[in-house]
């Protein structure tokens, strides 16, 4: 990468620019963090103990650690296939495919609920198939699953996609020429040189599964200490004015959310350096 | 292993790449695929490799049709011009690949594999250089690194594509020549695609030239070199001045005030003549006698470069020998005479 000379910000109009963007951050980002902070300490730390460890939180941060536990391996696994797939494979229908992959993020997560309830719910399109066999996906913990699969589903493909492209084929190509069959390829050419890729995209899922309401909200069906997500929880309590409990819980949100920056930040480091270490055209 | 195509024809959606090519590279042989960019070369060597499927045709090794195996199970050994070297991994790991990636049952013990590695980074003199990473190393040694991962799953042939197509000039000729050693050593078949003529003519025992899709003439370079059978083949084969017109009643043609006269060029036809540059001779003439004017010299080291230009017709470039300098300089009146000429239909 070419080295390039900051300077300072000069004129008027930079610091103008500037002052609106310090405002900007502070008004939009960090106000909220400390307000969700003090409200949450309003009546003590051990006010705070209590809130996030009653049986009603506990629960729900089980259930969301179970949502965690299934999605984001599942998308990890499912990105690479499918970005491996969209990067070396020519079929027909492939534009199709790559726009289908970004659908989540084009339609509103409330929408895509709507859709699994439209499906699985009890006049949904399967629904009375689902009934009789007393199997049930929505407003149990299978639709929350489904609802934040679906709207995660872009992260790894999309990080992994480009990767792949710019790397292009020669060197799977010279381990195949080589004997190698595709598992030694893959795991011994392929993901060496996207591992960071793959963890920066399963980053960005997990936190987008740990936060994700909109979805979720619709197909939940909020029966407490069975499909009540963290996201969720913090609803109720708030709902049921009981604003410390609500807000004691949004700190545990708000702390996993700042963990994830830092990894984040700490991967996007760690990519840096290897991408230094090992050249750019091997 | 000898390496064989069989009317192998490609295309890439419309666009045809490769029509009805057929070619063979003898047991041993050191074959170069010569041709401008977009001529085929490399796709036909892809093929050859089973890194690309004909859509008609056949590849045959050693008398055995391979058509049906990917490019895992036909034993090729394939160097990439820009190396494709296993990044993460160090020199070392890059060459034993091949080695751990076999079978089980015929996999070499970590002893036998050590040995094998270091064996193949002292053919390619860089037994040093075990434990640097690909990005530590220059063009030439990160080539020798390929060759030497090639090498090591023993295969029965050698394919190489451009492989000093990314090296600067100096580093391309002492890789020549070291490739070619090592060729005389191993014995391996091995078949190189270049653009390079010079490459070419030097490294090769045979030399199949390609031109949009087909396989122009082969032969040996001196065969290329000497007896070229189209225009194509003599345009491309060394620097050549290009002349066309139609042939006059007495069998020459006339270029502007410049007649060359023609040995065997029915009258009235039209005719292409190949000249190549070292192959004219340029005579101070006076006034009369005189065809062109000198109008550059250029130094080019080994010879000079003299431009003719033909009174009312085009500039020819000349190549000299350095002594013969002396008289002519820029503005110099000369007659141009061409000992050899190949004539083909326009």
């Amino acid at each position: 990468m070419a080295h390039r000379t900051r300077e300072r910000p000069r004129g008027p109009v930079a610091w103008a620019v500037l002052g609106v963007s310090v405002v900007t951050v502070a008004a939009l980002l960090l106000l909220p963090l400390v307000v969700v902070f003090v409200e949450a300490f309003r009546e003590g730390p051990a006010r705070w103990v209590s809130a996030v460890s009653s049986p009603d939180t506990v629960s729900a941060l089980k259930l969301t650690g179970l949502v965690l536990a299934l999605v984001v391996p599942f998308h990890l696994v499912f990105g690479v296939a499918a970005a491996w797939l969209l990067t070396r494979y020519d079929f027909p229908g492939k534009g199709i495919v790559l726009t289908l992959v970004d659908l989540p993020f084009a339609v509103s997560p409330v929408v895509s609920g709507l859709l699994f309830v439209l499906l699985f719910g009890a006049r949904g399109f399967f629904g009375p198939w689902l009934i009789d066999h007393g199997i049930r996906i929505v407003y149990a913990v299978p639709g929350i699953v489904l609802a934040t699969l679906f709207v995660t589903l872009p992260f790894v493909t999309r990080e992994l996609v480009p990767l792949l492209d710019a790397q292009g084929r020669e060197e799977e190509e010279a381990a195949a020429s080589l004997g190698a069959g595709a598992m030694h390829i893959l795991f011994r050419v392929t993901l060496p040189r996207i591992k960071w890729g793959v963890l920066y995209g399963g980053v960005l899922c997990a936190a987008r599964a740990a936060g994700e309401f909109g979805a979720v909200s619709v197909v939940s069906g909020q029966l407490r200490g069975e499909t009540v997500t963290l996201p969720l929880h913090v609803e109720v309590r708030y709902d049921e004015y009981a604003f410390v409990d609500a807000f004691a819980v949004a700190t545990l949100l708000a702390f996993s959310g700042l963990a994830t920056l830092g990894f984040k930040a700490w991967l996007e480091e760690r990519a840096r350096r290897a991408m230094r270490t090992t050249g750019e055209s091997g | 292993m000898s390496i064989e195509a069989v009317g192998v024809s490609k295309s890439y959606g419309a666009h045809p790449v490769l029509r009805d090519v057929s070619l063979k590279v003898d047991d041993g042989g050191l074959v170069a695929l010569l041709g401008p960019s977009g001529s085929g070369k490399t796709s036909l060597l892809r093929v050859l490799a089973g890194l690309e499927a004909p859509d008609a045709g056949r590849v045959v090794f050693g008398g055995r049709d391979v058509s049906r195996h990917g490019v895992a199970d036909r034993g090729v050994g394939f160097v990439f011009q820009h190396y494709a070297l296993f990044r993460e991994m160090t020199v070392f790991e890059n060459v034993a690949f091949g080695l751990r990636v076999k079978p089980r049952a015929v996999r070499p013990s970590e002893e036998r594999l050590r040995r094998k590695v270091h064996e193949l980074l002292g053919l390619v003199q860089l037994e040093s250089m075990a434990n640097r990473y690909p990005s530590q190393l220059s063009g030439g040694q990160r080539q020798r690194v390929a060759l030497a991962r090639a090498l090591a799953v023993e295969p029965a042939v050698l394919l190489l594509d451009e492989p000093f197509g990314a090296l600067d000039t100096k580093v391309r000729r002492q890789l020549r020549s070291w490739l070619r050693t090592l060729h005389d050593e191993l014995h391996v078949t091995t078949l190189i695609v270049t653009h390079d003529q010079e490459e070419a003519l030097e490294l090769a025992d045979r030399v199949i030239l390609m031109n949009d899709g087909r396989i122009e003439q082969q032969g040996s370079p001196t065969e290329l070199y000497e007896a070229p059978a189209t225009a194509f083949v003599a345009e491309f084969l060394g620097d050549v001045n290009v002349i066309e017109g139609t042939v006059e009643g007495d069998g020459a043609l006339a270029v502007g005030r410049w007649r060359v006269p023609l040995l065997d060029a029915a009258p009235g036809s039209r005719v292409r003549v190949a000249l190549r540059t070292a192959d004219l001779e340029l005579l101070v003439a006076e006034d009369d006698d005189a065809c062109a004017t000198i109008s550059r010299v250029a130094d080019l080291g080994e010879k000079i470069q003299f431009e003719a230009t033909v009174d009312g017709g085009p500039t020819v470039r000349v190549h000299l020998a350095r002594r013969a300098l002396l008289t002519l300089e820029r503005g110099a009146r000369v007659t141009i005479e061409a000992r050899v000429q190949r004539v083909y239909p326009a």
